[in-house]
């Protein structure tokens, strides 16, 4: 949806690997990107190149086609792992919970391993009925569409640091479990997480990026989960499936 | 003997060609004690002697200009091993090395040259400071991440229009060498998003990765990494370890070279290939007697004058 801080979510995600060697409490690292130009590109006003007084993220263009971002991230016990991230602008969502039928097109996400719906949690805390409704009404139209079946969905919860203490903080996550609830129960086999999560700190706290970190953490299949299937490479090959699958082409 | 090619690649203004001048200096006059000697000149010498002269009268190094690129040719011998070499090294304008990240496309100059080489000699400038600060590590993050529900035209795409048109010319503003350095937040304007002006580390690591991109196979080289201007580093700062310095003011190339190690066997060294900075230093620097003892060096052990120990460690790569 429009203004749920997708840009700044993705944007979170790359800082947070991009300086890992900063924080070395983070247990995933940076270990290359295919879409370097992109993340740069959407990060850019947010830097201080941008000679902005305020940061901001560069949004999806509503015209813009589904684009897809790459991370490709070493995480603890070794492995190189590749995220490949799908970016559609919050219109394209609007308008297809008109005609529901359009989520048929959205090969992206029946193809995806995880999905991340993300909830406004200020919206959350203020104007909970409409968001929930919204919320419902999408994941009716992706359940019905077949996109949610035998999927992970995490929903996080944005903008936490708009929050004011504990008490409006679990308010929120209460709500975001009574949507969860409601999603488990409405598609078949789906299993469902919610984080609380925010770009900027959260109120009285100094760390950037809450949240994030232990997502792309739960994210992490297990070590002998074969994140792409693909008939067509090399057995002997070497690299991630990723370069494998990018070499398809020779075999063929 | 063998020939062994080692691409010298940075991004502009990273420091390349003093070095190289440097370099030349050391291998000829034979002043200091270096890993490598030279064995004997190349039939064509004019680029390097031009180099040479104008480190010899410290003068500043101008960015490397289309018409001043050149490929040179170095006859040098192992002093330890007796083993020769013949190292043919490029000096090519940083504006070449960049075009894979910003562009996405590379000069086949370039591009032959990092497929066919035994090993990198890679630039990045101490001088520079990290590009990618974030605002937000100063100040706010702004909250105009909005739909525009008002039904007036969409502010994200003619942002993405001027992004793209800035793009397309990517000659605007090279000339400016202060482009890349991170300005306090709240001056004054608004910079937009200029593919080649994206953050160093992150052309670099493009570089890196179309090196060993399909189809080109993925395999190991020695990369040696050169933090030149490091005179500013001891100026400075507490740190004194190259390695150290890399991970903390080049986080995303320090990690990326981590985390690739079977593509990357990495040594990265400290370099001050002027011995300071000019004009500041120059009356400091004319009075060392010994032209190639101005040159500093640091890291793995390398003697402190001999700016031929990378190339010695690339070329003994097999």
């Amino acid at each position: 949806m429009p203004g749920r801080g997708r840009g700044r979510f993705l944007l979170r995600a790359f800082e947070r690997c991009r300086v890992r060697c900063r924080n070395r409490s983070l247990s995933a690292g940076f270990a290359g990107s295919e879409t370097i130009r992109g993340f740069e590109e959407r990060s850019f006003d947010s830097r201080v190149a941008s000679d902005q007084a305020k940061a901001s993220t560069l949004r999806t263009p509503r015209a813009a086609p589904v684009i897809f971002l790459h991370l490709r991230i070493a995480v603890a016990d070794g492995r190189l792992l590749d995220f490949l991230i799908s970016d559609r602008s919050g219109e394209h969502f609007n308008r297809a919970l008109d005609t529901p039928a359009k989520f048929a097109d959205f090969e992206e996400i029946g193809r995806a391993d995880t999905i991340l719906l993300l909830i406004d949690g200020e919206q959350l805390l203020n104007n909970h009925q409409v968001e929930t409704a919204r919320l419902r009404k999408l994941v009716v139209a992706l359940s019905q569409a077949g996109h949610l079946t035998d999927k992970v969905v995490h929903l996080v919860v944005t903008k936490a640091d708009l929050l004011n203490g504990e008490s409006q903080r679990t308010q929120v996550e209460q709500r975001a479990k009574v949507i969860s609830d409601e999603l488990g129960r409405r598609s078949s086999n789906c299993r469902t997480q919610t984080h609380l999560t925010s770009c900027r700190p959260l109120k009285g706290q100094t760390t950037f990026g809450q949240g994030i970190q232990k997502l792309l953490e739960v994210n992490v299949p297990e070590a002998k989960t074969q994140v792409f299937n693909t008939t067509h490479w090399n057995p002997g090959d070497g690299g991630t499936p990723l370069d494998r699958l990018m070499r398809v082409e020779k075999w063929l | 003997m063998s020939v062994r090619r080692i691409l010298i690649a940075g991004m502009p203004s990273s420091g390349k060609t003093t070095y190289m001048a440097a370099m030349r200096h050391v291998l000829l006059s034979d002043e200091t004690k270096t890993a490598l000697l030279m064995s004997r000149l190349a039939d064509d010498e004019r680029h390097l002697n031009l180099l040479q002269d104008r480190w010899l009268a410290l003068e500043t190094f101008e960015r490397t200009r289309e018409k001043s690129e050149a490929w040179v040719t170095l006859h040098v011998r192992d002093r330890m091993t007796e083993v020769e070499a013949d190292l043919e090294m490029p000096d090519l304008r940083g504006e070449m090395f960049e075009r894979p990240a910003a562009f996405g496309m590379c000069h086949r100059q370039v591009a032959e040259a990092l497929v066919e080489s035994d090993g990198i000699l890679l630039f990045t400038n101490a001088e520079k400071p990290d590009d990618n600060l974030l605002i937000s590590d100063f100040g706010d993050l702004d909250d105009n991440e909005g739909a525009p529900a008002d039904g007036k035209s969409d502010p994200e795409v003619s942002e993405s229009k001027k992004s793209s048109e800035a793009s397309r010319n990517p000659t605007d503003g090279v000339d400016d060498p202060d482009a890349n350095i991170a300005r306090p937040a709240g001056t004054t304007g608004r910079t937009r998003f200029q593919a080649d002006r994206m953050p160093e580390e992150a052309k670099i690591v493009e570089l890196l990765q179309f090196a060993n991109r399909s189809p080109r196979t993925r395999r190991r080289r020695r990369l040696g990494l050169i933090v030149s201007a490091w005179d500013v580093v001891i100026d400075g700062e507490d740190i004194r370890d190259p390695t150290q310095w890399l991970a903390q003011q080049r986080p995303m190339l320090a990690q990326f070279l981590r985390y690739n190690a079977d593509a990357w066997d990495v040594r990265v060294y400290g370099a001050s290939a002027q011995g300071g900075k000019l004009p500041r230093d120059e009356a400091r620097l004319k009075a060392i007697e010994t032209a190639s003892e101005r040159i500093v060096m640091i890291g793995h052990d390398v003697p402190r004058h001999d700016p031929t120990a990378p190339l010695g460690w690339l070329i003994s790569g097999g």
